[in-house]
């Protein structure tokens, strides 16, 4: 099981609750870190400003995106991502309050690797995180083991 | 009736002539001829000659008794020698001069019964005779002929004339006078004039006073008055002018009256027409101008007048290029050389000059003129102020643009409220989209805080407590059902969707596939296939057939198991889809209202749900262009229908 750490991007302090109780609660034991707008986000992932440490602030191997956030939309976050040669391969997974036509094709068109919406159920959001763990951080391969060792 | 020859030419072209005109002229010409002088044949005059004087001879001779046998040779010869003067004519007086001389001599001169030269009295005696005769005869010859011009002046004047005596009494009519009032000379004579010459004033039909008796009266010549009419004694009228003057004798007595009139119709009509003429060109609406091949005008009327100003004194004799503006004139040159080459110049729309300098649009006509013999002598031109129609021309080109004016800006409103629509459109879909993140986040909070709290803290919390959170978290959970649905509903009546065939039966299969709730043993949904493929939207359609199976199945007696049985029905070109359910039904006057928005029939607590999903159907069916309904009876059950265009292959 992958133990890179989850960047989890969300403003709201409930959903950040919500999703890390889940995670306790799915036994997701990675280390997750928590930006609450796009630009920090982009911050981090090029490890700019605060986030300069490595080995503080390491490259995550999920990246869990909300779509509405301040200043700068979870969308334009995810086409940064895919425009950076050094991250384009980076697992990006959205968590939206809704499932709006076209937040989906826009996304997939971006190069998402999987869209989810916050259920509003916690037992299903349990379940969800569940499941994510099984799929993302267990079984499937991710390209950043490749590299860090370039 | 007698056909017009010979006389002289007429170019019946030029004459517009009725057929009654031409009979007048024949029967007048036929008149003249027939009074023609004809002389007497050779031998009645000189046999008149060789009679009379026998006949003289012959008295003389019974006269010898009384007077003796030589008393008188002559005397009685001067008899017929007058007689057949007056009879025969001069030669053959002279010859009956001759005869009766040597009968004198021969019977009652000395010696008797000898031609020898009688005794010196015989002589003279016969000289006498011979020159007395000559003189008498001469003077008789001159009476004669002089009657005779006389006669036939009377005869073959064109004009009517009537004599009457000194009491007013007709004592002679020639031809024309007997054709034009009906009567013969031998029945007229001794009549009154005014029983032969009826005549009526043409305006006012009353009998015009007699001239003649005017004449008699007044001893002066007098004329008739204008529109003078004659009727004949058929009743036939003729226009006549005419004049009566007394008849005077050597010493000035007055010894009759002569009439002289004339038929005046053909005139009269000429006259009328010139005049009827006359008056249309000068009441005419548009200028009519004559005038001759050098462009001076001959002609000018009213109209003229009144569009150009100047009168026709100021006119008439001035060259129509004072008419015409100092950049045009070459215009006229080119006009006076079409009229010369006989052509006609139609509507020519230009500008001309008025007298006050004002330039007014016109249009001009203009048609040569002919004499008889065809040649051109001028022109004609008929000229019409525009200047009206110009200005109405442009006012109709400004509101024409006016028009296009409006037009343009009407689409540019129009343009402007599509833009404005979009835009509303747009901020419709931010809120929608505000709706579905922001709304629903506070939702998830409180549902999901609820069940952690439940979840972690449960054994400590009271059943009140329990009861409570489980509230909150299921009206959280109802909201964000009724969020969902009113998401669904505001896409399904904005969004923009294209029509395709869509096999109805396999996307049906499908969705009850999907649907654990759909399928035995929750429920038993039978349908009767093949189901007729409709023209539709796949994600519409299955968002309606998803609801419609939901209230079917949901609407049940909680002790029922929900039966649905699905069918299809094809008309003219439609396809209507059939939802027969065994629920609890929906009354009558509900029937409509359950496809309102937020409508609900039944109590939330029995069967919830958010009174959206039938809203749903219906706004999604109109805009794949169909139509959605109900009919049902409650207590047994509800039949739901969606009614769609037929789709290909079907």
């Amino acid at each position: 099981m992958s133990l890179h750490p989850i960047l989890h991007v969300e403003d709201s302090d409930e959903d950040v609750f919500l999703v890390h109780y889940s995670f306790k609660r799915a036994e997701i034991t990675n280390p997750v870190h928590v930006v609450t707008d796009g630009q920090m986000a982009i911050d981090y992932l090029s490890g700019a400003g605060k986030f300069s440490d490595r080995t503080q602030f390491p490259l995550p191997g999920l990246v869990l995106l909300d779509l509405k956030l301040p200043h700068m939309t979870g969308m334009e976050v995810l086409a940064w991502i895919r425009q950076q040669p050094s991250l384009k391969r980076l697992i990006v997974i959205i968590l939206s309050s809704s499932a709006q036509e076209g937040d989906i094709m826009r996304a997939y068109e971006l190069g998402v690797n999987g869209f989810l919406v916050k259920p509003a159920d916690a037992n299903t959001l349990t379940d969800m995180c569940k499941a994510l763990k099984h799929f993302w951080l267990t079984y499937n391969q991710s390209a950043l083991e490749f590299l860090e060792v370039r | 009736m007698e056909a017009p020859t010979g006389g002289r030419a007429m170019r019946k072209e030029s004459f517009n002539k009725t057929a009654t005109e031409d009979t007048n002229i024949s029967a007048r010409r036929a008149a003249s001829r027939s009074i023609a002088h004809t002389p007497r044949p050779a031998w009645l005059r000189y046999g008149v000659a060789i009679i009379s004087v026998a006949a003289g001879w012959a008295l003389r001779h019974a006269l010898t008794p009384l007077i003796g046998p030589t008393e008188l040779p002559f005397t009685v010869f001067f008899l017929p020698v007058v007689v057949t003067a007056a009879f025969g004519g001069g030669r053959a007086a002279l010859l009956a001069i001759v005869l009766a001389g040597l009968a004198a001599r021969w019977s009652f001169l000395e010696p008797l019964h000898s031609f020898s030269i009688p005794p010196w009295s015989g002589v003279v005696g016969l000289l006498v005779f011979i020159v007395v005769s000559l003189i008498t005869t001469g003077a008789v010859e001159k009476l004669h002929q002089e009657k005779e011009l006389l006669a036939v002046t009377l005869r073959s004047i064109g004009d009517a004339v009537i004599v009457t005596d000194a009491r007013g009494r007709v004592t002679f009519l020639n031809p024309e006078a007997e054709r034009l009032t009906g009567w013969k000379i031998s029945e007229a004579k001794g009549q009154t004039l005014p029983a032969v010459f009826r005549i009526l004033n043409e305006l006012t039909r009353q009998p015009v006073e007699d001239p003649v008796e005017k004449v008699l009266r007044l001893r002066v010549v007098v004329g008739l008055g204008n529109h003078t009419i004659l009727v004949a004694k058929n009743g036939a009228e003729t226009c006549i002018d005419d004049s009566a003057a007394p008849i005077r004798d050597f010493s000035g007595g007055l010894v009759g009256t002569v009439l002289v009139f004339r038929d005046i119709t053909e005139k009269r009509a000429a006259e009328r027409a010139a005049a009827r003429l006359a008056s249309i060109v000068e009441d005419s609406q548009d200028a009519i101008i004559g005038k001759d091949l050098k462009g001076v005008v001959t002609n000018w009327n009213k109209a003229a007048e009144r569009i150009f100003g100047y009168s026709p004194a100021e006119m008439v004799g001035q060259s129509i290029r004072i008419l015409v503006p100092a950049d045009r004139q070459e215009e006229e040159d080119r006009i006076l050389a079409t009229l010369a080459r006989g052509e006609r110049v139609e509507h020519l729309e230009t500008i001309r000059k008025t007298k006050a300098g004002r330039e007014i649009n016109v249009a001009v006509s203009s048609s040569p003129i002919r004499d008889t013999e065809g040649l051109i002598i001028g022109a004609s031109k008929i000229v019409r102020d525009i200047t009206r129609r110009k200005a109405m021309e442009a006012e109709l080109a400004r509101v024409h643009a006016d028009l296009e004016d409006h037009a343009r800006k009407l689409e540019t409103t129009v343009a402007e409220r599509t833009a404005h629509l979009q835009e509303t459109i747009a901020e419709l879909e931010g809120v929608s989209y505000s709706l579905s993140h922001d709304m629903r986040a506070p939702l998830r909070t409180v549902q999901s805080f609820s069940q952690i709290v439940l979840a972690e803290a449960g054994e400590k919390l009271g059943a009140l407590e329990k009861d409570l959170l489980q509230k909150s978290i299921s009206a959280a959970s109802r909201l964000d059902r009724l969020i969902r649905d009113v998401l669904t509903y505001s896409r399904v009546a904005r969004e923009r969707i294209e029509l395709r065939t869509i096999d109805i039966e396999q996307l049906m299969r499908q969705i009850i596939d999907e649907r654990p709730d759909l399928q035995p043993p929750k429920a038993e949904i039978e349908i009767q296939a093949p189901l007729q493929p409709v023209r539709g939207h796949e994600a519409y359609l299955s968002q309606c057939i998803s609801n419609l199976l939901d209230n079917a199945v949901k609407f049940v007696p909680p002790d029922q198991q929900p039966r649905v049985r699905i069918w299809s029905e094809a008309n003219d070109g439609q396809v209507r889809l059939w939802f027969e359910d065994n629920g609890i039904g929906i009354p009558k006057e509900a029937q409509e209202r359950v496809f309102g928005l937020f409508q609900r029939v039944h109590p939330e607590k029995e069967f919830p749900g958010t009174g959206v999903g039938l809203t749903i159907v219906r706004k999604a069916v109109e805009r794949m262009g169909g139509k959605a309904g109900v009919e049902s009876e409650p207590g047994t059950g509800s039949r739901f229908w969606v009614q769609l265009e037929k789709g290909e292959g079907a």
